[in-house]
């Protein structure tokens, strides 16, 4: 093996305030807020913006619920 | 987790079973063992005693008996969800039997068992509740039976002396009658959420009991009124979560009950209707 050299470089992710970056299966990272996107993205006509994880169906009936000022 | 220190007699009738109960103040009966051991391996239940009737065969059958389909206790789930007696003359046990816990669970799992722990999250006894089905209880002075409607009385906690034992589980036989069994759980082989469970009856409304909505299972006298009274599903599921006392746990809020129950309710109603 040849002689090498060992360095590290960094480079801030300009996307957010932190400049954190994923790393180690990276591509898992994005399917847990597709998903829960989707789930408002459906309901959102209903005025729901947001819905925490893990969105159980009593966690949707609630923002439901609560979108609609508590008729559900 | 490891269960507290028992001792282990297997008996091989239902009178040694009883003689075997008589000698100690909390023996325990052991038949597919799905609800007494893992309470035994938390703790929760403590007994010095377990009494083995899992090998009493002449508990494990299916058949008419009349107006009616007698049930051994020891009889597994699966097997009374495969009974073609039941599928055809009380389709509803049969079905609901299906409906609990996973195939290993159902392969081991006896319906006296089921019914005995009296656990208000549990299928059959709402069916049987629903049913007006009857139990055959033996104990030291001989036999008794007992109404569905009378045998859960609170939360695990059967119409069942320390010593005796349920024999036998007798259903109507319900041909041409519409019914269902809904339940509502986060995974297919959890408990419900909720259930109801509905039976038509002749010449009267149908009869609706709820799983999992009070310490036991219990009937929907408002629904029932509502439907006697020629109200459609959607009208009498309304008055689903009456007189109902849900718990509040880490899966659902006694509130999320309430409002599920009126939905399972509707479908189960509408359901019987097309059968």
């Amino acid at each position: 093996m040849p002689a090498f050299e060992l360095d590290r470089t960094e480079t801030p992710s300009p996307t957010n305030p932190l400049g954190v970056k994923g790393i180690g299966e990276a591509g898992t990272i994005a399917a847990p807020p597709a998903v829960i996107n989707a789930i408002v993205d459906a309901v959102s006509h209903l005025g729901v913006t947001e819905i925490g994880k893990p969105a159980t169906p009593e966690r949707v009936w609630k923002a439901i619920r609560d979108a609609k000022g508590g008729a559900a | 987790m490891i269960p507290a220190p028992f001792e282990y007699r297997r008996v091989g009738t239902v009178d040694e079973a009883i003689r075997a109960l008589s000698d100690s103040s909390d023996a325990k009966l052991l038949a597919g063992g799905h609800s007494l051991l893992p309470l035994m391996r938390v703790r929760l239940a403590r007994p010095s005693l377990l009494v083995d009737i899992s090998r009493l065969q002449d508990l494990k059958y299916v058949k008419e008996d009349g107006d009616r389909v007698a049930i051994g206790a020891l009889t597994r789930h699966h097997d009374v969800a495969n009974s073609e007696v039941l599928q055809e003359l009380c389709p509803i046990v049969s079905y609901a039997a299906g409906e609990i816990g996973d195939p290993q669970v159902r392969h081991v799992g006896t319906i006296g068992g089921s019914v005995a722990h009296a656990d208000p999250a549990s299928d059959m006894p709402t069916v049987l509740v629903a049913l007006g089905a009857e139990m055959e209880v033996r104990g030291p002075k001989g036999v008794r039976n007992v109404g569905a409607g009378d045998f859960f009385k609170g939360l695990f906690e059967p119409d069942l002396a320390t010593n005796e034992v349920l024999t036998e589980i007798r259903v109507p036989k319900t041909v041409g009658r519409g019914w269902s069994y809904l339940k509502f759980h986060r995974r297919a082989q959890d408990w419900a959420l909720v259930g109801v469970a509905t039976l038509a009856q002749n010449g009267a409304g149908p009869s609706v009991a709820l799983t999992n909505m009070a310490d036991r299972p219990v009937r929907a006298t408002g629904v029932e009124e509502e439907l006697a009274g020629g109200a459609d599903p959607a009208a009498a599921s309304e008055r689903a979560a009456e007189g109902t006392s849900p718990p509040t746990d880490a899966f659902a809020s006694a509130e999320y009950r309430r409002a599920v129950v009126k939905v399972l309710v509707r479908r189960a109603l509408e359901e019987a209707r097309s059968r």
